[in-house]
């Protein structure tokens, strides 16, 4: 057995992994319940899964050109992939989710005490009746958002910006 | 052994359209969307090694590059969409205003703000943190 035969069935092995990876997400989006978990199964064929089939073909190609193509599309897919999922995640997270089924949720506790602490504030400004000094806010919509919550805005922008 | 990878490979991007097709909500299919443009990348890098034409690896590198845009796309419509719904504005603080004071405070927040009214821009403030708060 030489050094080629050994090179081509290790690919192959990688790209049976890889597409077994792509069936399990197709089996887990076809089970699973809910957007999140669904994504979770969504994003085992896009960084493991073609890992797998890009690391295959490489070893299957083995020529500099297509080895350095297949390095680009490794690169890209990584950097890419957690864009969508992020984006996606906090739609879905936004949306029309059911609580209850949360194991933990650090980001609803964290917009419970931003909500808690603008009620506070704004019950405060309405029993002083202290008006808040808009202090050069007069074109810009950005110079709006922040100046008449005092000091408690910066903190209120914290978490829910995850 | 490479027939049985393309086996895999199109059931499993025929439960990922399934999942496309029969997707409750946007985001489903815009999840579904992604594994299959991953599925298909696998299936063009698996064609790609058995044939040695590496023709359709630019493909792969545009997909790679370009196919996150889509479900971007539908995550942000699906956020101003909720973003525009009921919970998030304050009516209660509108109430027995006029029209056109709402009119003028609405644009006012967004361009152009009167000068001299310091109650609404108090309201503008506050309106403009909670609407900021869900983005």
């Amino acid at each position: 057995m030489n050094w080629a035969a050994v090179v081509d069935w290790t690919g192959a092995v990688f790209m049976l992994l890889g597409a077994l990876l792509c069936l399990v997400a197709g089996i887990g989006l076809m089970r699973l319940p809910d957007v999140l978990t669904r994504m979770h199964a969504a994003t085992k064929p896009q960084a493991l899964g073609l890992l797998f089939v890009l690391g295959g073909a490489a070893l299957w190609l083995r020529t500099v050109v297509d080895v350095t193509t297949l390095i680009l599309i490794a690169i890209f897919q990584l950097v890419t992939t957690p864009v969508a999922a992020h984006m996606v995640g906090r739609a879905g997270y936004r949306g029309r989710l059911d609580r209850q089924r949360l194991v933990l949720d650090e980001l609803g506790e964290a917009i419970e005490e931003a909500e808690q602490r603008r009620e506070a504030q704004r019950a405060a400004e309405r029993r002083g009746e202290a008006e808040p000094v808009d202090a050069g806010g007069d074109t810009s919509a950005a110079s709006g958002e922040g100046s008449s919550e005092g000091g408690g805005s910066p903190e209120d922008r914290g978490p829910s910006a995850a | 052994m490479m027939l049985v990878v393309a086996a895999v490979l199109i059931a499993a991007g025929v439960l990922v359209a399934a999942r496309l097709a029969i997707g409750p909500s946007t985001l489903d299919r815009a999840v579904a969307l992604d594994a299959l443009v991953s599925v298909i990348m696998a299936g063009i890098g698996v064609y790609t090694a058995v044939q040695h034409v590496p023709f359709y690896l630019p493909v792969m590198l545009v997909l790679a590059f370009l196919g996150f845009t889509g479900s971007v796309a539908i995550a942000r419509f699906m956020t101003l969409r909720d973003e525009a719904g009921t919970t998030d504005v304050d009516e209660s603080r509108y109430a027995g205003k006029s029209a056109d004071t709402l009119a003028e405070q609405n644009v006012g927040s967004w361009s152009t703000r009167p000068k001299g009214r310091k109650g609404s821009d108090g309201n503008e403030g506050r309106n403009g943190g909670g609407r900021r708060k869900n983005r």
